[in-house]
């Protein structure tokens, strides 16, 4: 299975998205991500903890030792509310680049 | 973050074994997913690591930010000094155009642009009368009293008009520079008294007959010695004693003039006389707009009032600037700012092309840098930097060359251009030189910068396709440096040859050993008949004088500020209006004038004696000009009558034909002339011409002073000077602007020619491959040769052509500071395209033959 290949400053938004419905801890957000991009999306763990890193010393996220749900010590991660605000401005610039690149891939040939 | 790793790891594998596999190989398996935890703690390290630097250099952001500049800087200064000679001639040229600019600005804003030296000069108007013809005159003094009493727009108006009194003084008689003024002048303009007071109004009105005077601090500090209790001191002005009753910082006020006296303007004067000047300073939020049409009103009031002289006059508002820098001076002005504009971008052409070089030699740097991970932004930053450390260097070598030009400048030019030596590289001309070098600079690296991002965003692009860019661009930049300079030459050349023109023509009268003096006689003392007796008396002692060959007088010396004109007819054939009347310049001259302006004669006789008595002021001379005119070129018209100013005026009597005389404007032909004797006209401050035999000019002249003072010692000489001197004022504005617009020509030729230069040597080094190949393949060297130039000529040849084409319409604004050439000289038009293929063969050559000396191997050897 090949998987689509992460575009560089991606990473911190999918991140930031994997946390907005709960915390979570580290597995369960590279879990999530996967599952919810139909396996399309592998985030590895080299990429993964030094970005939950990043955002956190950026304020962007919090992290406290909790129990998972089979009841092991895991690092939780969730959502500041500065996080929440990057998310929005990067999501909505993300879509209008998405939705711009879009268009010009789809464009009619000129012929 | 072991514990963190390890729930990871678990995690991992109680998936793996959920799917089947075996708790031992599910364990193998996650450890290979996760790959090396150290390696991942060591990333994570890292990351906090950099955002913690980075939130601290966003507080230290400005600190930050310097620092980044200065390692841009260091950076810049390394890469400048790595490459000596192209960033040499890149400070050179830089340091060309911007110190030009200065220059020039620094004159212009002196002698045109630069405000009066009154406070809030830019409020100060000049009120006079238009005549039904459209031109704009002077004010008569009834008309000054009642614009002045009528208005509402202005502060305040004040009427003023010159005069070269006479001061008496108990052992010599003085001339002086005056102005009758109104009681509202010093006021209205700003100035203070420095001692004692200005004029109050009683004193200024008609018949008030105050014996008052107020003197400049100039005359005050140079008569008086500047002593303090001058208050109530006795001065003879035109004869009459009047009392000094104040002192005012005039000499820097009113340009010149150092004794003043009361207008007292007569209100029932005749009002068609315009002889006044009038000044106004406009109310706060008028405009000069507003002042005119208000004016106009009252022009209209006063026509209805007074038809016979005020019918079809108006009135005429403008800036009180405009009174002191004529348009012509304007104009020379503009031409001198458009053509330092024109070297200025030949400048920026150059530096572009020195730069995009050095950009394109820099490629590799720049690729490096680019993988590095520097940001375009920082690439462009960078070249930012670099321009930004070329204009410091460059910046006070500018200031430094304005400096050591401007002595040169002013030097060339003379002290009847306005204010020339209160040029100074002041603050206002160290704004353009910063405007300048900051519109250069950011011009010069916009071209490189494009082509950089150009290259650095695609690295796919290939060596060749890119250089080929460059090289087009460069060849471009060639093509606008050839063009802008064939405009600069052509403007020089144009006035090159109007200088000639006007220098070369036959003036006529002889300039070389002739002495122009004024004498003033008071007014008051001597009447017509005994000046024309006392000018006689003079002139024969003049004449006395060893080294004189003659003396004579003219109611208007040559190249004047009077330049008297009227109308004629032949009295034969009379036309019935005015208009169809010949319109000619009239002087009015004793009997030796002619010889001593060194005019023959042609026909007839000149003047004598008896001529300048009351029964023979009616005998005319005229030129060989109005002779054609009227009578045609075989005709000898002594004998003919012609009727003077309109139908039925006063005939003269024609006695005899001399040479024309060319002496009203260098720049401009004079009309047709008709000489009058001085005794019909007996003018009280007539010029006198003195022919001084070779050599003696300088024993002549005190001579000529101390004759006058002893025969008429009320009537002082004044200004005896070599009449080449006020040549050389009359052609100085033409003379000055061909001298800039010269050395500017020298240095647009030599950026033009460096730049072809630059290009062809490029040229060669880049097609070094191809060259060698050729040689190898057995081409002849002079094709090689030939190849090399044609590419290069031909971005000369499209220059010259598009700076013939920007010419055509640039030049034609010079047509009104031409004289004896058109703006399309064929001469001038022929010449300068020549010049410019010259200097582009001949820099272009250099570096092409360079190309023979490229080893055939070379081809097999590089790359």
């Amino acid at each position: 299975m090949s998987n689509l290949e992460l575009i560089r400053g991606t990473v911190d938004m999918l991140v930031l998205r994997a946390l907005v419905d709960a915390p979570k801890h580290g597995y369960a957000v590279a879990q999530w991500i996967r599952a919810t991009s139909n396996e399309e999306l592998l985030l590895e763990e080299g990429a993964l903890y030094p970005a939950l890193h990043r955002l956190a010393e950026r304020g962007w996220v919090m992290s406290e030792w909790g129990l998972s749900e089979n009841n092991r010590r895991a690092k939780f991660y969730s959502l500041t509310g500065e996080g929440e605000a990057q998310l929005t401005e990067r999501r909505s610039s993300w879509e209008r680049y998405a939705a711009a690149v879009g268009g010009v891939l789809n464009a009619e040939s000129d012929g | 973050m072991g514990e963190e790793f390890q729930f990871h790891l678990e995690m991992i594998v109680d998936e793996l074994v959920a799917a089947g596999w075996s708790r031992e190989e599910a364990k193998n398996e996650a450890r290979r997913r996760f790959g090396d935890p150290d390696l991942h703690s060591g990333a994570c390290l890292r990351e906090r690591e950099r955002e913690r630097k980075r939130r601290e250099a966003g507080m230290k952001g400005f600190v930050n930010w310097v620092d980044g500049v200065r390692q841009d800087v260091a950076f810049a200064i390394r890469q400048l000094v790595r490459r000596p000679t192209t960033n040499g001639l890149a400070v050179a040229t830089l340091t060309l155009g911007v110190g030009a600019t200065a220059l020039v600005y620094s004159v212009v804003h002196a002698v045109v642009l630069s405000g009066l030296p009154f406070p809030d000069d830019e409020r100060l108007v000049r009120v006079g009368q238009t005549s039904p013809q459209g031109r704009i005159h002077s004010i008569s003094e009834a008309n000054f009293v009642d614009f002045r009493l009528r208005q509402t727009t202005l502060v305040e108006m004040a009427g003023m008009a010159v005069e070269r009194p006479v001061l008496t003084f108990d052992d010599r008689a003085e001339s002086a520079a005056g102005m009758r003024v109104s009681h509202t002048f010093f006021g209205l303009l700003g100035l203070d008294p420095l001692l004692g007071r200005a004029f109050l109004a009683q004193e200024d009105v008609e018949g008030a007959d105050a014996r008052v005077v107020v003197i400049s601090e100039g005359e005050w500090r140079r008569r008086w010695g500047a002593d303090p209790d001058i208050l109530g001191t006795e001065l003879v002005v035109n004869g009459v004693s009047r009392s000094i009753i104040g002192v005012v910082p005039s000499d820097r006020g009113w340009p010149g003039v150092g004794v003043f006296t009361p207008l007292a303007p007569l209100e029932v004067e005749e009002r068609g006389s315009q002889d006044i000047e009038a000044i106004g300073r406009m109310r706060p939020g008028v405009s000069v707009e507003d002042v005119q049409s208000e004016m106009d009103v009252i022009a209209a009031a006063l026509a209805e009032l007074y038809p016979d002289a005020n019918d079809g006059w108006g009135a005429s508002v403008r800036p009180l600037q405009t009174y002191f820098v004529g348009g012509r001076q304007t104009r020379f002005g503009n031409l001198l700012l458009g053509a330092v504009g024109l070297l200025l971008l030949m400048a920026c052409a150059s530096i572009t092309n020195l730069r995009i070089a050095q950009a394109s030699g820099r490629r590799h740097e720049i690729r490096v840098r680019a993988a590095l991970g520097a940001d375009r932004r920082r690439l462009r930053s960078q070249l930012l930097v670099e321009g930004a450390v070329l204009a410091l260097i460059a910046g006070p070598f500018a200031i430094l060359f304005a400096k050591a030009a401007l002595p040169l400048v002013r030097a060339l030019g003379s002290s009847s251009m306005g204010r020339l030596d209160d040029a100074t590289v002041g603050l206002p001309v160290l704004g353009v030189a910063l405007a300048a070098g900051v519109i250069t600079i950011l011009a010069s690296g916009l071209a490189p910068a494009l082509m950089l991002e150009k290259d650095g965003g695609s690295g796919a692009l290939r060596d060749r396709s890119s250089r080929g860019a460059g090289s087009r661009v460069r060849g471009a930049l060639v093509s606008v440096q050839f063009a802008l300079a064939v405009a600069v030459v052509l403007s020089a050349g144009l006035m090159m040859r109007s200088f000639t023109a006007m220098t070369a023509r036959d003036l006529g009268i002889e300039l070389e050993g002739m002495v122009v003096a004024s004498i003033r006689m008071p007014v008051n003392e001597y009447a017509p008949e005994e000046r024309v007796q006392h000018v006689g008396r003079l002139m024969d002692e003049l004449e006395a004088i060893p080294g004189v060959v003659a003396a004579g007088v003219t109611h208007a010396p040559p190249f004047g500020w009077m330049q008297p004109s009227n109308f004629v007819a032949d009295s034969e054939n009379e036309p019935d209006r005015q208009e169809d009347f010949q319109r000619v310049s009239w002087r009015a001259v004793s009997e030796n004038y002619f010889t001593a302006a060194g005019l023959t004669l042609l026909s007839g006789r000149t003047f004598e004696r008896r001529d300048m008595e009351s029964d023979g002021s009616h005998r005319v001379i005229i030129d060989r000009g109005l002779a054609d005119t009227i009578w045609g070129s075989s005709s000898d018209p002594v004998g003919e009558r012609l009727t003077w100013f309109m139908p039925g005026g006063r005939q003269y009597e024609v006695i005899g034909i001399v040479e024309p005389a060319q002496d009203e404007r260098m720049d401009a032909d004079t009309r047709p002339r008709i000489y009058r004797s001085y005794g019909s006209v007996a003018w009280y401050n007539p010029g006198v011409i003195v022919r001084v035999a070779p050599g003696s000019t300088s024993q002549v002249i005190p001579q000529l002073r101390e004759t006058t003072a002893r025969m008429l010692p009320a009537v002082p000489l004044i200004d005896p000077v070599r009449v080449q001197d006020s040549v050389r004022d009359a052609v100085a504005w033409p003379r000055f602007t061909m001298g800039i617009l010269s050395a500017f020509s020298a240095a647009a030729l030599l950026l033009a020619a460096l730049g072809i230069f630059g290009v062809t040597a490029f040229g060669v080094t880049s097609r070094r491959r191809e060259i060698g190949l050729r040689v190898a393949l057995g081409a002849r060297p002079a094709g090689v040769v030939a190849l090399i130039l044609r590419s290069s000529l031909g971005f000369a040849i499209l220059g010259i052509l598009g700076g013939l084409a920007l010419a055509f319409g640039t030049t034609r604004l010079m047509t009104s500071l031409l004289y004896g050439v058109t703006p399309l000289d064929p001469t001038t038009w022929a010449a300068v395209p020549l010049v410019l293929a010259t200097v582009a063969v001949a820099a272009a050559w250099l570096p092409a033959r360079r190309a023979l000396r490229i080893p055939a191997r070379s081809a097999m050897v590089e790359e």
